[in-house]
Parts: structure tokens; C-alpha cells; sequence
């Protein structure tokens, strides 16, 4: 299973470059917006891509039929698309966290503060949403079919993405509600959030899978 | 003889085609020529023994094993080639490789690079810029370097040229040395099995015509040719898939005994071709 994820990453390798230069541009041009939406949405649009990229060169090429080929049963061929989604989202983490800490070590931007565990509750949610609803659909009726979803589904994540970066810019800054600053200033806010968070997009990926079983194991490739 | 391969009952209902109750066995160190028109049901049957597709009913056992049950176990010691690649046609051959050889507990590196230059393929090229009988070879390298003790190839020859072919057909038959190495080869290029193959099996719009050793396929089946005044219901009978003309007749027959003893010399009696029983037993088909 694990050479599976392994593959993933590997065919990434022509992307890595192009998609390193996106991040990068979309950092600059977001922390205009507020810096909660850096650190939020360059994960989730990093893991994004490589979803789609994996999913798309993988149909491009219809290597389903070889992979099933292998010594590969196909429940580790589902559980490696979203084992897939967990190492990029940690790489986009990781890049996400080097070059704003770099941007702002370095003085040159607006960011004023270091990644933390909010802003990578929240991302994780959404890519969980976003995984946990797309790859069920792209191993059920393919790449082409299921982009209509994908697009849906950015178009979700954006708005909610926007809307909870504008309602923590405004906490930051103390325009927000005074109900919106008690809120955020229980004690244990974050934790609690953060065990929600992992709790919900967990419960969410699990159901996923078990859809995906059922879809995809008894599918003629 | 221990059987590698064993089809018993296998049912497929696809939409608008079905494979029905197919049986066959192949034995080990055994070459299966896996023939039939296109569009017969070579690539379904394929397709199901590799798990690709799911049977609606019959079984399916590689190695003795249930195909489905001990998927992981059997595909270590299967070897694929199929018609086309199926490989990611960006990557060179040795980055696609190292992909493969991950998922194969007896990936053997020093085979593989003895093939990729027995077979002169060039290394670094991309997938996309192979010919497509370099892409069968290498995907023949690729099932040859895993210890496999069964090859399956879906119509590897097919669009190749005379000179590519001859040659993919040569490196089978070196495989088939190895006696432990068993080769199931579907095709509907007839010619390319004269040589290479120990048993027959015939699949036609997804029935089972016949399995057996090529030796028996080409004793029982003959070409009879005589005046046309000679067809009457007891021989017509005894034909399949009548070529007809003004003043003779053309057929298969698989009872050339009867026919012997019927008609004595009036009829004249050839060996059949692998491709005239192919073509007779289709156009028999046809007509009924």
C-alpha cells in the first residue's frame, strides 16, 4: 500500500516545480487578504492539486488496470488514494510553514505571526470534507466526471475558507463581535476545536472509505 | 500434469455481450493459445482470470488457488502483457520500472536489465516514445524480471509488423523453455500459434468451441473439397460453414471418418489450418 502513496508522489515530480512557484505567488498575493488565508488555503489548494494531478495522469493514462495487475488487492488501492491526501497535505503544510516563516523572518511581507494549530485544524477539515466527498465519486465514474464535483466543492471550500479567515482577520485585528472574541476566548478554544476538528474529519474519511469498498471492489475496470 | 490455470463454468453478463460457461485447463510449463475472432470474448476471459472484471459465476483457480480469494498471492507469480502499455507514458522506462518492481516480492533487477538489452530497448526514453512493439517488449521485460511462473498476454502481436512479430514470437518461444514457465497467449492472428503452442482453446461470441492439445485440433479437423452435386442433407451434416460455388463445395469437417468411408475418393481431403477452422467454425456460426 505504501508503494502505492510512494507512486503518487513520484509521478508528482514533473508538477513539484510549477506547483512550489503557485504556492508561492498565491502567498504573496493572499496575505493581502489577511494572513489566516495563507496559512489555510495554500494547504488545502497544495493538497488539492496533487489530488487532481495524481488522479488526472493516473485516467490519462488508464493505469488502473495495470496497478490492478499488480500483487495489489484494491481495498490498499483505496485506502492509498487517502493515505495520498494525508502526505500532501502534510507536505503542504511544510511548505506552507518554511516560506511564510521565511517571509517573515525576512521583514518583506505582512505576515506577523507563525502557522499554528488553528490554521491547520481548519485546513485539514476542508481538504477531509473535500477528500472524504471526491475520491469516492473519481474511483466511481473517473476523472472527467467527477471534476464537476471537484469544482462544486472549491467553490465551497472558498467561500467558507474566506468567511472563517475574515470572521479570525477581524478577532486579530478586534473588530469583531464581542460574542465572536468570548467565543474564541474560552479556555481550551483551540483544543477543544482542534478535537472536534480531527474527530469530525476523521469520522468523515472513515465513511468515505467504507464507501469507497463498496463502490470500487466490485467494479469492472 | 499439474494444472496452472483452471476456468470451470465461468458466466460474464456485460451489456450487450456475455461469456458463457467457459471450462479450460493449462497445464505447467504449457503454451495456451487463446484464439477467437475479434470481439469473441478473449480480452473479457482475460480480464476476469486478472480480477480486472468480476465473474457473475463459475471459478477460477491459478496455482490451485481461488483468483479472488488470493489475489495478492497469485498476481506475484503473473506475468502481464497486454495489448497496450497501461504505464504512465511520461516517465522513462527505468523510473516506470522502479515504480513496478516495488509491488513484487522477487523482483530480480539483474534480469530485468538483461532483457531491457536483450530486447535493445533504449532506457531513457519516455513510454510515449516507444513503438508499440517496444512497448510490448518492455512490458515483457517487465513480466520476465518477477519470478513468474504463468505469462498471460492479451493480443500482444496484434498491430505489429511481420519482422516485430516474428521476433516477439521468437522470445515466447525462448520463455517456454523454462518448464516451469506456463504461457496462456490470446490472439485472433492464428499463424502466430502454428509454432509456439502445446493447446487450443476457441472462443466464439463468448462460448467455448473447443480446448485441446493443438496436435488433436489439427487431427480432427480437416478441409473436404469436392463437386457440389456430392452436398446432400447426410453430408451436410457432417460440414461446417459450406463454401459454396456453381460447380464445387468447400468445407471444415471434424467427422472426416464418416466422410471417408461415405464418399471414398469423390472428395478430396487437406489439412486444416489453425485459421481455416477458425474461419469455418465462425462462418458455420454465421449461418445457422
Amino acid at each position: 500500500m505504501f508503494n502505492l502513496v510512494l507512486k503518487d508522489i513520484i509521478i508528482q515530480k514533473k508538477n513539484l516545480q510549477s506547483i512550489i512557484f503557485t504556492v508561492i505567488f498565491c502567498m504573496f498575493i493572499l496575505q493581502f487578504i489577511g494572513q489566516t488565508c495563507i496559512y489555510v488555503m495554500v494547504p488545502y489548494f497544495f493538497t488539492n492539486v496533487f489530488i487532481i494531478s495524481s488522479c488526472g495522469y493516473g485516467e490519462k493514462n488508464d493505469v488502473d488496470r495495470m496497478f490492478i495487475s499488480l500483487p495489489v488487492n484494491r481495498k490498499e488501492m483505496i485506502v492509498s488514494k487517502y493515505l495520498s491526501t494525508i502526505i500532501f497535505f502534510i507536505m503542504g503544510i511544510a511548505i506552507t510553514f518554511l516560506f511564510t516563516s521565511i517571509e517573515k523572518l525576512s521583514g518583506l511581507s505582512n505576515i506577523n505571526r507563525f502557522m499554528n494549530l488553528n490554521d491547520i485544524t481548519i485546513a485539514y477539515i476542508f481538504n477531509a470534507v473535500y477528500s472524504s466527498i471526491y475520491i469516492p465519486i473519481y474511483l466511481c465514474r473517473g476523472y472527467l466526471k467527477s471534476q464537476w464535483v471537484s469544482r462544486i466543492l472549491n467553490y465551497f471550500v472558498f467561500i467558507c475558507l474566506v468567511s472563517i479567515t475574515l470572521i479570525l482577520s477581524f478577532v486579530e485585528d478586534g473588530t469583531a463581535k464581542e460574542s465572536v472574541v468570548n467565543l474564541i476566548s474560552l479556555p481550551d478554544f483551540q483544543l477543544i476545536m482542534f478535537i472536534i476538528g480531527l474527530s469530525f474529519s476523521l469520522i468523515l474519511i472513515l465513511i468515505s472509505i467504507v464507501i469507497s469498498f463498496k463502490l470500487y471492489i466490485n467494479m469492472d475496470v | 500434469m499439474d494444472n496452472i490455470l483452471e476456468v470451470r463454468n465461468l458466466t460474464k453478463k456485460l451489456q450487450d455481450f456475455m461469456i458463457n460457461d467457459v471450462n479450460f485447463n493449462l497445464g505447467k510449463g504449457q503454451v495456451m493459445g487463446f484464439i477467437g475472432p475479434n470481439g469473441a470474448g478473449k480480452s473479457t476471459t482475460i480480464r476476469l482470470i486478472m480480477n480486472l472484471i468480476k465473474k457473475d459465476s463459475g471459478e477460477i483457480n491459478i496455482f490451485g488457488l481461488d483468483n479472488v480469494n488470493n489475489e495478492k498471492e497469485i498476481k506475484e507469480k503473473i506475468g502481464f502483457v497486454y495489448d497496450e502499455t497501461y504505464c504512465y507514458e511520461d516517465l522513462n522506462l527505468i523510473d516506470m520500472k522502479n515504480i513496478i518492481a516495488r509491488f513484487y516480492k522477487h523482483w530480480d533487477d539483474e534480469a530485468f536489465y538483461k532483457y531491457i538489452l536483450e530486447f535493445n530497448l533504449p532506457e531513457h526514453k519516455k513510454i510515449k516514445e516507444l513503438s508499440k512493439g517496444m512497448k510490448i517488449k518492455y512490458s515483457l521485460a517487465i513480466a520476465l524480471s518477477h519470478k513468474a511462473e504463468l505469462i498471460i498476454m492479451d493480443e500482444p502481436t496484434s498491430g505489429l509488423d511481420p519482422v516485430f512479430r516474428r521476433e516477439l514470437l521468437d522470445i515466447i518461444g525462448s520463455i517456454t523453455k523454462d518448464k516451469n514457465k506456463s504461457v496462456f497467449f490470446s490472439t485472433h492472428i492464428t499463424t502466430d500459434l502454428e509454432k509456439i503452442a502445446d493447446l487450443i482453446t476457441f472462443i466464439n461470441d463468448g462460448k467455448m468451441v473447443f480446448s485441446n492439445t493443438k496436435e488433436y485440433i489439427l487431427k480432427k479437423y480437416k478441409i473436404v473439397k469436392g463437386d457440389n452435386q456430392l452436398i446432400n442433407s447426410s453430408l451436410k451434416k457432417e460440414l461446417i460453414g459450406v463454401n459454396e460455388d456453381s460447380l464445387s463445395f468447400e468445407a471444415l469437417t471434424d467427422n472426416i471418418e464418416k466422410i471417408k468411408s461415405t464418399f471414398g475418393k469423390d472428395i478430396f481431403i487437406e489439412n486444416a489450418s489453425l485459421e481455416d477452422i477458425m474461419f469455418y467454425i465462425v462462418r458455420g456460426y454465421k449461418n445457422v
